[in-house]
């Protein structure tokens, strides 16, 4: 098979058999339609895990805005309790603190909040064990505070009011009531501003303290001359133990408020920075993952798109190469069927190099053209045959035809001289006199006669007689015109018939003749003369009529001495001839 | 260096062996700026005694040293605390005669000058509250009863990131007033101490021409209101970051970048270079915040107790621990003693202001300073003539404890 023919089967005829390539399209088209099914799933699986991971942040958002609320009210608990000594206040602080810290250490453990907010969760949960030790240790020093002051300090106060006389027994203007009342005064200032320690929150200035204590005691010197000196150094030891009571009150108290303006401040705003902190990373996060969520269906959407356009123009350039490969063929084969039904028996270019439907076909076609060829073959040969056949009748035919001419020929021509014999010029004396009568056309006859020609035969033998006449006919029909008949009548007798010759013209031309051969030499004779007599046809004519005349003109030619031509007068009127030449002797 | 202290020590061992096994062990209540356990360590094997470290928070010990004074011998912490201490009537006079070196201990513990043309600065200037005077108050006059023994000090500044912040020339530029500057508004920490914190804060109000105070050292209650509601303006702005509350916290803080300025303690500058933060720890042109620690007896420490609370002062100043402190910045009242247990670049560095021959390592041994740094404010000497205030309990404390929370809350 040479490569044009090859290059004549389409590609996918080339490459598959027909059932296959039906087969491989169909195959392309599910897997199209799989592979767009996979990547929706794929698409959905990645989008569902972005937005799991959203989820996750904003749980992480909701739970962090939670430890934000949760520290705000501990911190307005832990207020409450140090302002108004509430103590739900203290048992909220606990019950916040337990769960916050809780959710705080699951979130850690989780990575909850992302990877990157670890190490701030972590500080949240290490400032929130800071505040609540703090505070712990507040409500641990309030409560020592408050027993101290309940027993140390109302037991150190009531030694000092024991030794005090009572104010109702004391007259205004006894000895030494002024000094107990200034006492009782700086002692009561004492008691209220240790009082204060507790609900105020606030500290009365040691020096004003100090001041109290330094009244009382200088009172107490006032009273060197009107009291006892015992009475005097018991109330002052009693005083020194208040005050000693009063200084470690001062200390606690001053812890205390350390803890809790200072220590358990710092943590708060420390707690409340940390998840602010949070709050934003976590807001970034949301808005980064909301970013990439966006990103991602963007980007998976163009190429499930893309997947969906170059998939189709795969399974459409595919279809239509098998579907081309199977029409194309399918055309062939007609063409080829049409072809072989007409005949054809041209070689079956059309191959299918498979063993398909299509090879079948294919073979089929080979085997029709096959039998095309045999009855060509058959036909061939038929011609061939009848051919020959005809060709040998027309040869034969032709043979006969020429013989028959030759016959006519020979029927029609003087043996001798080869001019018409007498029978062809009888022939066309009637033909032609027919046609004179038909038409009304004039006609004329010479009849010629060789002068002497006896002598001639005796003289030089028969055979220069007949060489003589040959030579003569000759002559003469050097002469004739187109139209004009000659032929040798008999003997030395000869006839020249002129169609649509008449009169003048028919003596000129009888003339010419005679001088032409009169001025011959025929060897070895030497000069021979003609008399010609000259008949003009006219209607009453027949052929033995015209003949006669021109015989007798003739004879008068003869009878006026020969060589010479004379004219037969018109049968009618039977005019005289006329002497055509000089007289010659012959 | 360790070996010349311990030389004695190892002649004694098989005494030390049964100080061990049977004597008393002294308590030192402290913080963890002093109570280190190298120290401990150093100081167990040079005395042959038991000893114990029961550091904490300032506020919390300085709690049990007015009103436990049967729960320690010895308390170390700084000399603000000496008031309330002394008026709490919880520790007893130093007897003088009794410290082996108090000869050497140099006239800015003893007259509050480090040369006799140096200012002295306001607040409670060491030399005021050291000697126990005959009617048992606390003043300037010298006698042979003392109130603490004087021994670690310091000046306190501010650090900066200098990434942030482009460094000043110490002593002309740097100024306590960047503290309270807007252009680093959120990103400013402060120490989260009212007693130490209120004089950062004034000394920056004052820098920036915010306000002024007739005694810095001794604030009325008017100036200290007055302060805070600068500072509370300040902190609705967002102006502070944090109160830090430890030294690492305060370096975590610069080493997160959420801080670029802040108070600081000089440990956590030397924490930060060492990870390779370029903190500067300034030399403020108003002068620095001094501190002096104070080593104080308990009032109920006796008898053997006693014995070796003063063998333990005395070790203090003899030369080791001296040294040891030296290497996270920190001075000793007599340096001299500590010369030999260091190496000669060692002292240029810390104590004459020199720039570092080669990498020097702190106590925990990372690189605080490389080859051609210089310390920042300069010699020993320099940086005590430049001093602000010192740190003071003013009679205003109170007031600014509870002004504190409305500030760090507000």
């Amino acid at each position: 098979m040479s490569s044009p023919e090859r290059s004549r089967i389409p590609l996918a005829a080339r490459w598959f058999p027909l059932r296959r390539r039906i087969t491989l399209t169909v195959y392309l088209t599910v897997l199209l339609a799989l592979a767009v099914g996979l990547a929706a799933t794929a698409m959905t699986q990645v989008t569902r895990a972005h937005f799991d991971d959203l989820m996750a942040l904003e749980d992480a958002f909701a739970a962090v805005r939670s430890y934000r609320t949760g520290v705000d009210s501990m911190q307005f608990d832990a207020h409450r309790f140090v302002a108004s000594n509430h103590a739900s206040g203290a048992d909220q602080v606990t019950r916040t603190y337990a769960a916050l810290r809780q959710s705080l250490s699951d979130c850690l453990e989780r990575r909850c909040a992302g990877t990157g907010s670890g190490e701030r969760l972590a500080l949240l949960l290490e400032h929130l064990d800071g505040f609540n030790d703090a505070f712990s240790e507040a409500v641990e020093q309030r409560l020592a505070l408050v027993d101290a002051i309940d027993t140390q300090f109302a037991s150190a106060l009531s030694r000092v009011r024991n030794l005090l006389p009572d104010t109702g027994e004391l007259a205004p203007d006894a000895p030494g009531a002024e000094a107990f009342y200034a006492i009782r005064q700086h002692v009561q200032s004492i008691e209220n501003a240790t009082g204060a320690l507790l609900y105020t929150a606030d500290v009365l200035p040691y020096g004003d303290l100090m001041a109290e204590f330094d009244g009382a005691r200088s009172a107490l010197a006032q009273l060197h001359d009107t009291a006892p000196m015992h009475f005097r150094a018991e109330l002052e030891a009693a005083l020194a133990a208040l005050e000693d009571v009063q200084a470690k009150l001062l200390q606690r108290s001053r812890a205390y408020l350390f803890l809790v303006n200072v220590v358990m401040a710092a943590d708060a705003h420390e707690m409340q920075v940390l998840a602010d902190r949070l709050e934003q990373q976590i807001a970034q996060s949301i808005d980064q993952a909301r970013d990439r969520i966006e990103h991602t269906l963007e980007r998976y959407s163009v190429a499930l798109i893309l997947l969906l356009l170059c998939g189709s123009l795969i399974v459409l350039v595919t279809g239509r190469i098998m579907a081309h490969g199977v029409t194309e063929q399918i055309r062939a084969l007609t063409r080829t069927f049409t072809e072989l039904t007409a005949g054809s028996e041209a070689p079956i270019t059309f191959r299918s190099p498979h063993n398909d439907e299509i090879g079948e076909l294919t073979r089929a076609a080979i085997r029709f053209r096959d039998a095309n060829a045999e009855i060509h073959d058959l036909l061939r040969r038929y011609q061939a045959l009848n051919e020959s056949l005809e060709s040998k009748i027309a040869e034969r035919t032709r043979a006969l035809e020429n013989s028959n001419r030759e016959l006519e020929r020979l029927a029609n021509t003087d043996r001798l001289t080869g001019v018409y014999n007498r029978r062809a010029l009888s022939d066309a004396l009637d033909h032609e006199l027919a046609r004179c009568r038909r038409y009304d056309r004039p006609c004329s006859m010479l009849f010629l006669d060789v002068d002497h020609f006896k002598r001639i035969n005796d003289r030089y033998g028969h055979e220069v007689g007949d060489r003589i006449l040959v030579a003569i006919a000759r002559e003469v029909s050097k002469v004739l015109r187109v139209n004009d008949m000659f032929g040798r009548w008999g003997g030395e007798e000869f006839l020249v018939l002129n169609p649509e010759t008449g009169g003048e013209g028919m003596e000129y031309f009888a003339e010419r003749i005679r001088r032409h051969v009169a001025a011959i030499d025929f060897a070895p004779v030497g000069h021979v003369t003609l008399s010609i007599g000259i008949a003009q046809f006219s209607c009453g004519d027949t052929v033995s009529t015209l003949v006669e005349r021109a015989d007798k003109a003739l004879y008068r030619a003869k009878a006026e001495g020969r060589n010479r031509c004379v004219l037969a007068p018109a049968p009618a009127a039977a005019p005289a001839s006329r002497k055509m030449a000089e007289p010659k002797n012959g | 260096m360790q070996c010349a202290a311990c030389a004695p020590a190892v002649a004694a061992f098989p005494a030390i062996i049964r100080a061990r096994d049977t004597g008393p062990t002294l308590r030192v209540l402290g913080t963890h700026a002093t109570l280190h356990e190298p120290i401990r360590e150093q100081a167990e094997r040079d005395l042959g005694i038991r000893i114990e470290f029961e550091p904490g928070g300032s506020a919390r010990v300085l709690l049990r040293a007015a009103t436990e004074p049967s729960s320690f011998d010895l308390y170390e912490q700084w000399s603000d605390s000496i008031r309330v201490l002394w008026r709490a009537g919880t520790i007893q006079p130093i007897d003088v005669r009794r410290l082996t070196h108090w000869g050497e201990i140099n006239s800015l513990s003893k007259t509050g000058r480090i040369t006799p043309e140096a200012p002295t600065g306001a607040g409670d200037v060491p030399n005021t509250i050291l000697y126990v005077q005959p009617d048992g108050s606390l003043g300037a006059t010298p006698r042979a009863r003392i109130s603490f023994l004087p021994y670690v000090h310091n000046v306190d500044s501010f650090g900066y990131d200098s990434r942030v912040i482009p460094p000043g020339e110490p002593y002309r530029e740097e100024s306590w007033g960047w503290l309270l500057d807007p252009a680093y508004a959120g990103r400013v920490a402060l120490v989260n101490a009212p007693s130490i914190g209120v004089f950062d804060l004034a000394l920056a109000a004052r820098a920036r021409g915010l306000m002024d105070f007739a005694d810095i050292g001794a604030m009325t209650r008017e100036e200290i209101d007055a302060l805070f509601e600068v500072a509370i303006a300040y902190k609705l702005d967002g102006h502070f970051r944090a109160f830090w509350r430890s030294v690492p916290q305060s370096a975590a803080l610069m080493r997160s970048g959420d801080v670029a300025i802040e108070s600081m303690f000089s440990p956590a500058a030397a924490m930060l270079r060492a990870d390779g933060v370029p903190c500067l720890y300034a030399a403020p042109k108003e002068g620095y915040r001094a501190w002096h620690g104070v080593m104080c007896l308990s009032r109920a420490c006796r008898g053997e107790r006693e014995e070796l609370a003063y063998a333990y002062m005395n070790w203090w100043l003899s030369g080791w621990p001296g040294a040891y402190i030296a290497r996270q910045g920190y001075y000793i009242s007599n340096p001299e003693r500590s010369r030999p247990f260091m190496a000669e670049h060692e002292w240029d560095y810390w104590y004459r202001g020199l720039p570092a021959e080669r990498p020097l390592a702190g106590p925990d041994g990372r690189i605080v300073a490389r080859p051609g740094e210089t310390r920042r404010g300069g010699a020993y000497v320099e940086r005590f003539s430049h001093i602000a205030v010192w740190n003071t309990i003013m009679p205003t404390y109170d007031l600014s404890v509870r002004r504190w929370s409305e500030l760090v809350l507000a």
